[in-house]
Order: C-alpha cells, then sequence, then structure tokens
C-alpha cells in the first residue's frame, strides 16, 4: 500500500475504532473524560495524517492514489468497491475537516464540562463517528461508498442535534432534519440507481460522465436534490434552523464546517458529471442565488445569534451552489474551504459568549467587547471575513464566486438574476452581522452579560486558531491557487469586486446608523412588511401542510392497501389452508397397518419410476 | 445360484410384509420385522458372492443395525403395555382425528 | 443345492408360522427356526463367520425378545395378549404386489457372474478397522444411543 492510502487509512478507520470502542464499552465510556482524551486522540491523529496527505497532494490536479477493496460481488462480477482516493479536492477536504474537527472536539471539553460523565462520553462517541464518517465520505472513490457516509453523517447529525435528547425541542429538531434530508437523500439514490443502470458503475470520473451521455442531466439533477437537503438549499433549509437545538460546537462542525458543505463537496467530486450537465447547472445557479438572499432576508429578522448563523450558514452555500451553477467549479469549492474557516469561528465564538451569558438571545448580550475581549476580536475577524471585508479569507473566495457568476451571465443571461441575489446578498450579509456585533459587544451590557467571563483555554485556543485561518486562509491560498491550478486569481481591482466591497460597505453603514448610533434611516418602517413576511416561517407552514396532506393522505391509503389487499390475501390462503387440511385429516386413520401400505405404495410407486426412468 | 437365493429372500420378505401388516400385536409386528431384515441381509451375502466382501461387511453393520432397532423397538412396546394397558397396536390411534 | 433346498423351504414354512400363528410364543420360537436355517444358508453361501454372527446376536435378541412375550402373556398380569391377525387378503395382496415384480426384477437378469469363494473372519476384521472404520465407530455410539433410549422410555416416572 502507498503512503498515501496508508495516510488515508489512518485519517478514516482511527475515529471508527474509537467510535466502536467507546459504542461497545460502556464503562470507559462512563468515564467521560477518558472518552473524550481518546476521541481527541484520534482527531489529532486524523490531522497529523490529513495534513501530511494536503502537504504533499493538496494541489493535486490528477488522481495520486486509489485504494480499494472489493465489497459488494453479484453472479462474480464487482457491483461496488470501499477504499480511500487521494487527489488535491480530498487531500485538501480532509484537511479543512481534520482542523474544525480537531478545533471544535477541544472547544467542547470545556463547553459540555458540566454534563454528566456518561453524556459527556456519548457525545464524544458520537463526534468520533461523525469524523470517521466524514472522512469516509470525502476519501471515497465511487459514489455509492459517498452515499454510505452520506447517509452516515445525517444519522449523526441527528444524533448529535438530539443530543439534549430528553428536551422536546430539541428531539423534533433532530427529527425533522433527519425527515428533511432523508427526503431530499432520495434524490441521490434514485441517481445512483440510474447511473447504475445506465453505466454500470458509480464512478464520478471523465469517462464515467461521458459513459452517462444522455442520462447525465437526469442523474446530475437526482444529485442535486440530495444537495439541496443537506446543503440546505431553498425550500429544503427549513431543517438548519432548528438544528440549532443541539450543542453549538455540534452546529460549528456539522452545521457549518462540513456535514452541510458535504452536498457541495458531492458536487465537486461528482464535477466532471456536472460540469458535463448544462441544465442542471442552470437550475444549481438559479436555486443558489435565490437561497442566498432569501436567507440572507430571514437572517436579518432573527434575534437568536445561533438562528443569525444558521441562515448565514444557508445563505453561503447558496453562493457556493450559484458558484458551481455558473460553471466555476474552483470558485466554489475555495469558498467551502473558507467558509469552513470562518463560519467555525462565528458558532465557537458565539458559543463562547453563550457560555457567559447562558443564552441565545441578543437582547441577553450587550457590552461583551470589554468583559471577553478574545472572544469579541475572534468573532470580529469572522465578521469581517464572512462579510468579504478586503484582506480576509471570505473577500476572495466571494469575489471569486461573484466572478464567476459575471463570467456566466457573459455567456447566458440568465445568470444576471443569480449575480444580483448574491450582490444584495452581500450587502445583507454585512448588515446582520454587524448588527450582531454590535447588539452583542458593544452598548449598554444586559443583566446576564454583566458578569460574563472569558472562558478557559480549551475554549479561546480553537478560536484563536482558527481566527488565524481565516485572515490566513486568503492571500496565500489564493497565490498558491494561481500556480496549482492554473485558476484565473485576480488580485487586481475590478468591477464586480469593487461592486461588491460596496454591497458590504453599504450594510456596515446601515448596520453602524441603526444599531450602534441608534439612530434611524430613511425607508426602514416601510420595510416593515418585508420582515413581518420573513419572520412568518412561510415555507415551515407550507411544508407543514404538504406533510400533513400529501404524506399522510398517501400513509392512509398505504395503510388501507395494506389492512384490506395484502393482509385480505394472507387471510384468504390461511382459510384456504384450514379447509384443505379439515379434508386432508381424514387420511390420517391411527391404524398402524395403513401407515405401512402407504409406505408399500411409496416403494412401489418409486421403484416403478426408477424403472420408467432407466428404461 | 444367486437368482435362487434372492427368489427365496424375496418370499422371506413378502411374508414379513404380510406379517406387518395383519398382525395386531405390537411384539408379532416386531418379529416381521425381524423377518424382513433378515430377508435384506440374505440378500447382501448373495451379492457378496459375486461381488466381493464389501457385502458381508456390510450385512455385519445391518445385524448390528437391527439388534438396535430391536432395543428400541421393544422399549416402545413396553410403553405402550404401561400406558394402554395391552400391545394391540390399534390402542394407540390417537393419530386419527 | 439339495441342502439349500431343504434350508430354505425349513426357513420359509417357519416364517409363515411365525406370522400365522395363534400363540405368540410358538411365533417367537418359530423365528428362532427361520433365523437358524437362515444361518445354515450363510455358511452356503460362503459366509461362515456371518453365521456364527447370527447364531450369537440373533439369539441373544430373539431370548430377550421371547421373554418380554411371556411376561406380556396374560398368565402373570391378568391381561390376555391375543396374537391374531386381521385384514389377511390386504396383507397377501401386498405382499404379492411387492413379490411379483421383485421377482420380475431378478429374473430378467440373465448372469450374476461367477461366485467367489468362501470369505475369511480376517478379511471381515480388516475392513472394520480399516476403511470402515469411522463406520464402525458410529455404530457403536448408535448402539449406545439405541440402549440409554431404551431406558429412558421405560424408566418409571416416579423413582
Amino acid at each position: 500500500m502507498t503512503t498515501a492510502a496508508t495516510l488515508g487509512l489512518v485519517a478514516v478507520l482511527g475515529p471508527l475504532v474509537v467510535a466502536l470502542l467507546l459504542a461497545v464499552n460502556g464503562p470507559v465510556r462512563r468515564t467521560g473524560v477518558g472518552a473524550g482524551a481518546l476521541s481527541v486522540l484520534a482527531a489529532i491523529a486524523n490531522l497529523v495524517a490529513a495534513l501530511m496527505l494536503a502537504n504533499s497532494w493538496w494541489g493535486e490536479h490528477e488522481l495520486v492514489d486509489s485504494t480499494e477493496w472489493v465489497w459488494l460481488i453479484a453472479n462474480g462480477e464487482t457491483i461496488a468497491t470501499v477504499g480511500v482516493t487521494i487527489d488535491g479536492i480530498s487531500a485538501s477536504m480532509l484537511a479543512v475537516v481534520a482542523v474544525v474537527a480537531l478545533c471544535v472536539q477541544v472547544f467542547s471539553w470545556s463547553y459540555l464540562s458540566d454534563e454528566p460523565k456518561a453524556d459527556f462520553g456519548r457525545y464524544y462517541m458520537w463526534q468520533s463517528l461523525f469524523l470517521f464518517s466524514m472522512n469516509a465520505l470525502v476519501l471515497a472513490p465511487n459514489l455509492l461508498q459517498l452515499f454510505m457516509a452520506w447517509e452516515l453523517v445525517g444519522v449523526c447529525s441527528y444524533l448529535l442535534i438530539g443530543y439534549w435528547y430528553t428536551k422536546p425541542s430539541a428531539a423534533k429538531a433532530a427529527v425533522k432534519a433527519f425527515w428533511m434530508t432523508k427526503l431530499a437523500d432520495m434524490g441521490l439514490m434514485i441517481g445512483l440507481i440510474i447511473q447504475y443502470r445506465v453505466t454500470g458503475g458509480f464512478g464520478f470520473h471523465e469517462a464515467d460522465a461521458v459513459a452517462l451521455g444522455a442520462s447525465v442531466g437526469v442523474v446530475t439533477f437526482c444529485y442535486f436534490i440530495a444537495v439541496m437537503g443537506k446543503s440546505a438549499q431553498f425550500p429544503l433549509h427549513i431543517w438548519l434552523p432548528d438544528a440549532m437545538e443541539g450543542p453549538t460546537p455540534v452546529s460549528a462542525l456539522l452545521h457549518a464546517a462540513t456535514m452541510v458543505a458535504a452536498g457541495v463537496y458531492l458536487m465537486v467530486r461528482g464535477w466532471p458529471l456536472f460540469d458535463l450537465a448544462e441544465d442542471t447547472r442552470l437550475f444549481m445557479a438559479l436555486i443558489g442565488g435565490t437561497t442566498a438572499i432569501f436567507a440572507a432576508s430571514v437572517a436579518i429578522v432573527q434575534t437568536d445569534i445561533k438562528k443569525v448563523l444558521a441562515y448565514s450558514t444557508s445563505s453561503q452555500l447558496g453562493y457556493m451552489v450559484a458558484a458551481l451553477g455558473a460553471g466555476d467549479m474552483i470558485a466554489g469549492y475555495y469558498h467551502l474551504t473558507t467558509h469552513a474557516f470562518f463560519k467555525a469561528l462565528l458558532f465557537l465564538a458565539a458559543g463562547s459568549v453563550i457560555h457567559a451569558v447562558h443564552s441565545n438571545e441578543l437582547s441577553n448580550m450587550g457590552g461583551l467587547a470589554k468583559k471577553m475581549p478574545l472572544t469579541a476580536g475572534t468573532f470580529i475577524i469572522g465578521t469581517l471575513a464572512l462579510t468579504g471585508t478586503p484582506g480576509f479569507a471570505g473577500f476572495f473566495s466571494k469575489d471569486l464566486v461573484l466572478e464567476a457568476l459575471l463570467h456566466g451571465a457573459e455567456r447566458n443571461p440568465v445568470l444576471w438574476i443569480p449575480l444580483a441575489c448574491c450582490l444584495i446578498a452581500a450587502g445583507l450579509t454585512s448588515y446582520y452581522m454587524f448588527k450582531v456585533v454590535f447588539l452583542a459587544f458593544f452598548g449598554e451590557p444586559s443583566e446576564a452579560a454583566g458578569h460574563a467571563h472569558e472562558g478557559g483555554i480549551a475554549l479561546s485556543a480553537p478560536l484563536v486558531l482558527l481566527a488565524v485561518l481565516s485572515i490566513g486562509a486568503g492571500i496565500p491560498v489564493m497565490g498558491a491557487l494561481t500556480s496549482q491550478w492554473g485558476h484565473e486569481a485576480h488580485f487586481h481591482v475590478s468591477p464586480i469586486g469593487l461592486a461588491g466591497t460596496s454591497a458590504m460597505l453599504l450594510g456596515l453603514g446601515a448596520a453602524v446608523q441603526l444599531h450602534y448610533r441608534g439612530g434611524s434611516l430613511p425607508g426602514v418602517a416601510a420595510l416593515a412588511p418585508v420582515g413581518n413576511i420573513a419572520r412568518s416561517e412561510a415555507v415551515d407552514k407550507a411544508w407543514r401542510v404538504a406533510y400533513k396532506q400529501g404524506l399522510r393522505t398517501l400513509a392512509a391509503g398505504v395503510s388501507w392497501f395494506d389492512r384490506y389487499v395484502i393482509d385480505g390475501l394472507v387471510n384468504l390462503s390461511g382459510v384456504a389452508l384450514l379447509l384443505g387440511a379439515g379434508r386432508l385429516r381424514a387420511v390420517q386413520t391411527g391404524k398402524g397397518g395403513d401407515y405401512v401400505y402407504a409406505v408399500l405404495l411409496g416403494v412401489i410407486v418409486l421403484a416403478a419410476w426408477t424403472a420408467v426412468v432407466s428404461a | 445360484m444367486t437368482q435362487v437365493v434372492l427368489t427365496i429372500a424375496a418370499v422371506l420378505f413378502a411374508l414379513g410384509i404380510y406379517g406387518v401388516t395383519t398382525r395386531r400385536n405390537a411384539i408379532g409386528i416386531l418379529l416381521s420385522v425381524e423377518l424382513m431384515a433378515n430377508a435384506v441381509n440374505l440378500n447382501l451375502i448373495a451379492f457378496a458372492q459375486t461381488l466381493g466382501s464389501d457385502g458381508q461387511t456390510f450385512a455385519l453393520f445391518s445385524i448390528a443395525l437391527t439388534v438396535a432397532e430391536v432395543v428400541v423397538g421393544l422399549a416402545l412396546v413396553v410403553l405402550l403395555y404401561r400406558t394402554r394397558k395391552g400391545i394391540d397396536i390399534d390402542l394407540a390411534s390417537d393419530l386419527r382425528s | 443345492m439339495i441342502a439349500l433346498a431343504l434350508l430354505s423351504g425349513v426357513m420359509l414354512s417357519s416364517a409363515l408360522m411365525v406370522v400365522r400363528s395363534l400363540n405368540l410364543v410358538h411365533s417367537v420360537l418359530w423365528l428362532a427356526v427361520t433365523l437358524i436355517s437362515t444361518a445354515g444358508i450363510f455358511v452356503i453361501l460362503g459366509a461362515p463367520f456371518l453365521a456364527g454372527i447370527q447364531l450369537m446376536l440373533y439369539t441373544g435378541g430373539i431370548i430377550t425378545l421371547m421373554l418380554f412375550g411371556v411376561m406380556l402373556t396374560g398368565k402373570q398380569t391378568g391381561i390376555e395378549i391375543p396374537n391374531t391377525s386381521d385384514g389377511q387378503l390386504a396383507g397377501a395382496g401386498a405382499a404379492l404386489a411387492f413379490l411379483a415384480p421383485t421377482l420380475y426384477a431378478i429374473w430378467s437378469v440373465d448372469d450374476f457372474g461367477p461366485a467367489l469363494g468362501p470369505v475369511d473372519a480376517k478379511v471381515l476384521g480388516t475392513a472394520f478397522l480399516g476403511p470402515h472404520l469411522i463406520a464402525f465407530e458410529a455404530l457403536s455410539v448408535l448402539l449406545l444411543a439405541a440402549m440409554i433410549g431404551a431406558i429412558v422410555l421405560v424408566r418409571r416416572k416416579d423413582p
């Protein structure tokens, strides 16, 4: 086995071993701290392996190594394999996941330190399971393994959202997330079946895309349905805000940085397929643009700091999807990586605040910059990165996304719509993020915020690391992108870059005026109806109706069919058997002699049969 | 020669069948079964005469098996006698509906 | 050939008595005659060792059978043990239905080949402990199982 494959296996199997160990070994799990230590150790090993891989191959275009084992065999033919595939994309994605995962696991140590020991151990068991699943997804050599890992991360998401399962709202949110993503995952499954029927395999390389021929559009569309669920795209995004019922570090890892990005990663992985599917990509661009602006609008009216960030995540994922839809894979993928760092940072910083004030509501914060300077500083760095302030990571990736859309719009005018959406969304993003900054960290402290204080080293170290990355994933990576991928990366001042920055500055200005100075702006009152619409959760309600009317009716029909048709057939065969048996039992006379005659008859018949056959 | 012995064995076996089907008491049936087993052994040895000694080995096994059968058969007869106060096999006709 | 005719005549007529006798003890005794004459036929067919086995083993088995037959007759328990038959016609029909095709099959074979000489007990012993060793051991286990089974079956419920 090559070094690359070995390192990949270490990354995948280390967390799995820990998860299984904690799953079967209750006493170790219930020590809490021991379980956490094992999990963190696996995360460290995973990080080392991932960094070694990324260091050697992160810019590699070609496949470095793909080690696979035969998994499913039918009729002597291999249907599917499992294994690890190392190339530039999987190596760099692995490193992103590893960094964020380790940060989150360390952060959780302190964040959840008040939990009962058994729950603490359970949390780390699921963290390890998630890390395994995510790595298996990233390193998947084919779409079938990716699908399995996709479902596994979905399960981990369900388990971790419902971590406080005694809380009804958390349990409900977990079920909702599971339902919505499963509904979308049907698309991935159907797509895989179609792809297997057409090509006889589950690959995602150029050859597979060519083999798909005309069905590439259908298949990629099916895949994109799954992406919409996993990456919280409109209108399947409704589970993501509710998922904030989970512990904040979980939101940072699963519902901001990695798991929700798995949808985008699927498209990056299957890019040869999506590249050929013009129509699917147009649909992607439109959905991405809609999500970007819709989620950003809803984020404005949220009062819960985590919900703001959740809608923001949905909005940013919309950017990535739009960029991919415009045909620029690198732009989407680059935004994915930078977003992973700064959104994880924002969530962890928010977690630090929540840990201090014991509330998610912005009204319970305020003036925290003086009490918690480190948290405030890192949150502001994250905000600057997210809003696309020049110099920070988000600026470069958002700029690339906008450029991609602009290039696309030159070819296809329809793409002006997502471009406009993304530009406006950039302004909205800037507004609601700075609003959060001003409300939480400046102004008069609330009662709860009065005695807030900074957490320990376990809380602050991940923040600092991610803050560094939120800045550092900008210029250096940008330069490397140019050299390694030959991508047109612009440092020059372009009109679209200026437009994006202006939108961001407008948003900042509005936030300063409204929430820092406490002033007012002309026309704000006129926007109140829009705010009411955004607050009304119309999409949620629509889904609820669809669920009640559609699914329940369908279920009632299926139930009727099962009760009267299927059960009826079963009962009918039972009755027939009883009647037949009643007749047949007369054969049993209970007399010994009769049985001897029967045996003799059997012997003679057999002998006659043999004679006839041999003759 | 072989044909003659086989014929004798077949007649012996037929007598066994007659006994098994007509006898009413369990020991009578057991005796008839012994007749049939004996006919089978006779066949085996008749064939061994022309085909080699393996037939005789087989006949030895068969005899030993017959002994085992007699042991269990008699145990069943005793049980029948004990539970039904008689060894007429029509006493044991619970299987009839 | 004369010896074979004599022995088979004795064997078949005593066998008929086994299935026709009205007295159970007589039936048992006629069975002993049948088995002894069969042993004689074994000697003619070149199986002297098996003839010996037949005498020793079957005689033991028959004596046991006979003892039980006597034990269960009415004299000791007061219950009459009849040794009657019924359905003679059907039984005879069944026997003939078996006999006719069997005889046809036997006599449609032209030649069974020349007779080999008598088989030494040594040959059988070697076969038992050589190629058939596993079957031999399995048989011993079977006998043990039969013995245990018989004991379990006849054991009285109250100790």
